[in-house]
């Protein structure tokens, strides 16, 4: 049985080879638990039974089961790029997303939760807002790119037409909605102050409704009976009514709890429209009978999107990346969905079989435990005696799994431990307690799997455990111990060495007689945080937090030897190749690639989901990295390459979006496109990116430094004139990408 | 700045002169002689969009001179100023507004026990200077001529002192271009005025 399962991962490693064309380096898959991410819209099935949310800067949709308020799945695609607004066909069968970031709008048939197809046209430039017709044959995209909507034929799944109207009816559209009986679509034009009239029979713009209350208009809702539509007024902290007959504004709510009022939801029986006021993180409440405001429910962090259940009785609203539930019976916050799965992920370890990882989430007192044949996240190992989980170990038979858990910072008392996890049933069968762990951190275990060291930061000593009797058998404790970190130990398991933040040094401890031996002292350590040794037991490498390089320590003399300098902020974590040839160092927002045989940086490796990792491991056929992420709860998988790889050319940003702001003054309007992007995701990191308004890259408008945001606005254009805009990724050695380019018409 | 804000006190300077000049010369020697002088002091509502959304409310500041002309009827003069810095909405880019607006014009009176109401039309005269960071600074000025209508009532106080709670409302329109690139944008300065004044009565 097991040779079938070693069989099984190996054609599950062929296949994704095969799958992704693996490119050496570069992240092929990106596990994520379906831990909300930047969620942007709300979209409910009509048997009111499941509820989907795009993740914008997860790349999926998260699929939520109503009945049990639970997160079941996610919806994953390769083409799904800053997915943005979601709706669902009134038959239940489709859900259509608009992906902002590749200009495209996804297709995902419910039944099997499976993108079936991606619509991509021309026309779609930054697709935003989108809206079904009731009768479920068409469906209206709005493009911010191009101030124009675009119409998608369900039946062929098609873009087909253009509605746009530039500059007059159709400007900066950021909502749209369509009235019961099909017959109008209304978009909100944010940067005119109006709302534009569509007529869906002839797809033609019939007028503008405009009124001297319209401030910034946001998001659009129409009551169920088609009589009335609510506009949200961000700047102007009012809700417009329009009476749908007559195409007019007829006044507009005002309320002093109105905050920069951002998403309108109406429930289905048409009695109550619920604003989201992220000016003071609260929701209105708004009776549509009377047109005023009866009450206000507080709890939230930035309220976005609202979308309520078909019978009524719920109302599910985007709330500090969460999701929020509110009783509108009672009008009362009645909770927040919480994700299973991968969240705030410290820490990975990987079996000795590769047949799983175990990722613990520290801040959720959790572990989740993902099969690597299949890339998922198989099980969540929820138990009390989970408490901030960090470092992890696994014995080398492995059977048993070690995690630290500390306590909270200033914990009164402190109640920190080890818990045991048997690996066989990924349970927690126990935890090893002492008095003298003190917020313990990183666990090694030496190879011959018989005892366990584990650093205790707070009180500057190593716990030493028996793993037979699971038992603290002593301390080791040295005066130059200092908020000690990061543990390893030798392959012959002679020797463990700490690294010591707190004084810039690293401590030797001899195994044989659990004594400190000696420290290492050296001007380039510069609070050493992780250390990490080769395979062949010949060099350690420890990274410098402060000072951004990693000292190579020669374990034959214990020195400092060498000194690996020009890593990216953030870089604190390392991981050996298991052929010992290349050092992966994880920083803010890459994995940086260093060949051990020359010790320069070769490369890094970059994806929106390697955003602060903190930990990577390896399988132990070196073809694929897995990489915790704290700031994306993901884990993001890493095709390696077995020897040192050619450097990769930098290659071109991406994604890359234009919006035409109107910075409008009194006596003149400065026309203004501004111009965004992204890193690539592959290949070294950029210095500094270069844009221009012409194909032979001429006419340099600016230079943008990586760091700093990715924009550039390019003032004072012409009005109704077409702009195309070139830019190119530069590196530090001065090498130039190809370049991308986008058009807009302002 | 300075030459701006030179330009302003001789604008009130030279107003003050013609005013006082045309009532003087007006000396009707059938009708009771009757002369307001008042200093004022309003809040100024925009009702053009753009006005409103850049500057919204701003306090006005102003004189005017009344003289009777024939029996009820009066003209008057009046220079009023406001200024305001505030922000776009869009890119919130500081902007600067200073607005001189000139005021001639006729009133009817209706006097009552205590004191008169009154309404009357006039031209406006009307100087605009804005300061814009766009981010680079753009200063730009014009002159342009509009209307308007008021209406008030001047309650008599001891001594010859008066107080005048007044509500105006004038339109002005105009043509701005903008320097780089040149574009044409229609500029309007229209809006209510809700004040107070207080003044003398030679009578």
């Amino acid at each position: 049985m097991k040779k079938i399962r070693i069989c099984l991962f190996y054609l599950c490693i062929f296949t994704m080879h095969n799958f992704f064309g693996v490119m050496p380096n570069s992240v092929v898959d990106v596990i994520s638990s379906g831990f909300f991410n930047n969620p942007q819209d709300i979209a409910i099935t009509s048997d009111g039974l499941t509820l989907y949310v795009p993740n914008f800067n997860n790349n999926n949709v998260s699929i939520v089961d109503i009945t049990t308020n639970s997160l079941t799945g996610i919806v994953a695609n390769s083409n799904f790029s800053s997915p943005q607004s979601i709706a669902i066909t009134p038959d239940g069968t489709t859900a259509y997303v608009t992906n902002y970031g590749n200009d495209s709008v996804s297709i995902i048939d419910i039944a099997t939760n499976a993108v079936t197809g991606t619509i991509a046209n021309p026309n779609f430039n930054s697709p935003y807002a989108i809206a079904i017709t009731p009768n479920g044959t068409t469906a209206y995209v709005t493009n911010l790119g191009n101030n124009s909507v675009s119409i998608i034929d369900i039946a062929t799944n098609t873009a087909t037409e253009l509605v746009v109207d530039v500059d007059t009816t159709v400007t900066y559209p950021i909502d749209i909605a369509i009235t019961p009986d099909g017959t109008i679509a209304y978009v909100v034009n944010r940067d005119d102050n109006s709302v534009s009239i569509i007529d869906i029979a002839t797809n033609t713009v019939t007028g503008i409704v405009a009124g001297s209350n319209f401030n910034l208009p946001q998001a659009i809702a129409i009551t169920p009976n088609g009589a009335t539509a609510y506009v949200t007024n961000n700047d102007g902290s009012s809700v417009s009514i329009i009476d749908i007959a007559t195409n007019s504004a007829t006044g507009f709510i005002a309320d002093s709890n109105f905050a920069l009022p951002q998403a309108i939801a109406i429930s289905p029986n048409g009695a109550t429209a619920y604003v989201s006021n992220i000016g003071i993180n609260t929701v209105s409440v708004v009776d549509v009978n009377t047109n005023a405001v009866t009450g206000f429910i507080s709890g939230f962090s930035g309220p976005l999107n609202i979308a309520i259940t078909p019978d009524s009785a719920t109302a599910y609203i985007i709330s500090d990346g969460k999701l929020a539930t509110i009783n509108t019976e009672t009008n009362v916050l009645t909770g927040f969905i919480l994700t299973p799965g991968l969240r705030l992920s410290r820490a990975i370890a990987i079996t000795p079989d590769d047949t799983t990882a175990y990722v613990s989430n520290g801040d959720y007192n959790n572990m989740s435990v993902i099969d690597i044949a299949t890339n998922t996240v198989s099980e969540i190992i929820n138990d009390s005696l989970f408490l901030f989980p960090q470092g992890i170990a696994i014995t080398p038979d492995g059977t048993t799994a070690y995690v630290a858990n500390r306590d909270v910072d200033f914990a009164p008392v402190r109640n920190d431990s080890v818990v045991i996890i048997d690996v066989a049933t990924n349970t927690a069968t126990g935890i090893v307690a002492n008095s003298n762990f003190n917020y313990p951190l990183n666990i090694a275990i030496t190879p011959d799997g018989t005892t366990a060291y584990v650093t205790n930061r707070d009180n500057n000593s190593v716990s030493i455990i028996d793993i037979p009797t699971n038992a603290v058998t002593g301390v080791v404790a040295n005066s130059n111990f200092r908020s000690p970190q990061s543990i390893a130990i030798t392959p012959d398991g002679s020797t463990a060495y700490v690294a010591n933040p707190g004084n810039n040094s690293v401590s030797i401890i001899d195994i044989a007689t659990n004594a400190v031996t000696g420290t290492i002292a050296n001007p380039n350590f510069s609070s050493p945080y992780a250390i990490a040794i080769t395979f062949d037991g010949a060099k350690a490498y420890v990274t410098n937090y402060e000072n951004r390089s990693i000292s190579i320590i020669d374990i034959a003399t214990n020195s400092v030897t060498e000194k690996i300098s020009g890593l990216p902020s953030g870089a604190r974590f390392i991981t050996i190749a298991p052929d010992d040839t290349i050092i992966y160092c994880e920083g803010s927002g890459s994995v940086v690639i260093i060949d051990a045989l020359t010790n320069t940086v070769i490369g890094s490796i970059i994806n929106y989901s390697l955003y602060r990792p903190l930990a990577m491991a390896i399988l132990s056929n070196g073809e694929f990295g897995y990489v915790a992420n704290y700031e994306t709860s993901t884990v993001s998988v890493i095709a390696l390459s077995s020897s040192t790889p050619t450097p990769t050319p930098i290659q071109a940003p991406s994604a890359m979006q234009i919006r035409v702001i109107k910075n409008k003054f009194l006596q003149y309007t400065d026309i203004i496109n501004l111009v965004s992007w992204i890193p690539a995701d592959i290949g070294p990191q950029a210095l500094y990116y270069s844009v221009y308004r012409d194909a032979g890259l001429t006419q340099l408008i600016s230079t943008v430094y990586a760091q700093g945001p990715l924009e550039v606005l390019d003032r004072n254009r012409q009005p109704n004139t077409t702009y195309t805009y070139y830019i190119v990724a530069v590196d530090v050695d001065g090498n130039i990408s190809s370049s991308i380019n986008k058009s807009i018409t302002t | 700045m300075k030459n701006f804000n030179k330009k302003i006190t001789a604008l009130i300077f030279a107003s003050f002169l013609l005013i006082t000049s045309q009532v003087q010369a007006l000396k009707m020697p059938d009708y009771d002689r009757d002369i307001l002088f008042e200093g004022k002091a309003a809040v100024f509502v925009p009702t053009n969009d753009t006005l409103k959304d850049i500057y919204n409310n701003c306090a006005d500041f102003g004189l005017e001179v009344t003289g009777r002309m024939f029996d009820r009827l009066y003209a008057f003069s009046g220079v009023d100023f406001l200024r305001k810095n505030s922000y776009t909405t869009e890119l919130a880019s500081p902007t600067q507004l200073s607005i001189v607006n000139l005021a001639l014009g006729a009133k009817y009176f209706l006097p009552f026990s205590h004191g008169d109401f009154y309404f009357g039309v006039g031209i406006a005269p009307t100087f605009l200077c804005t300061d814009d960071r766009t981010p680079e600074p753009l200063h730009q000025t014009q002159w342009s001529c509009g209307g308007i209508a008021k209406t008030g009532l001047i309650v008599d106080l001891p001594r010859s002192l008066f107080l005048d709670f007044y509500f105006n409302y004038s339109f002005v329109k105009s043509n701005s271009y903008s320097n780089s690139p040149p574009q044409l944008q229609e500029t309007h300065l229209d809006g209510y005025l809700f004040g107070i004044g207080f003044g003398y009565r030679f009578h």
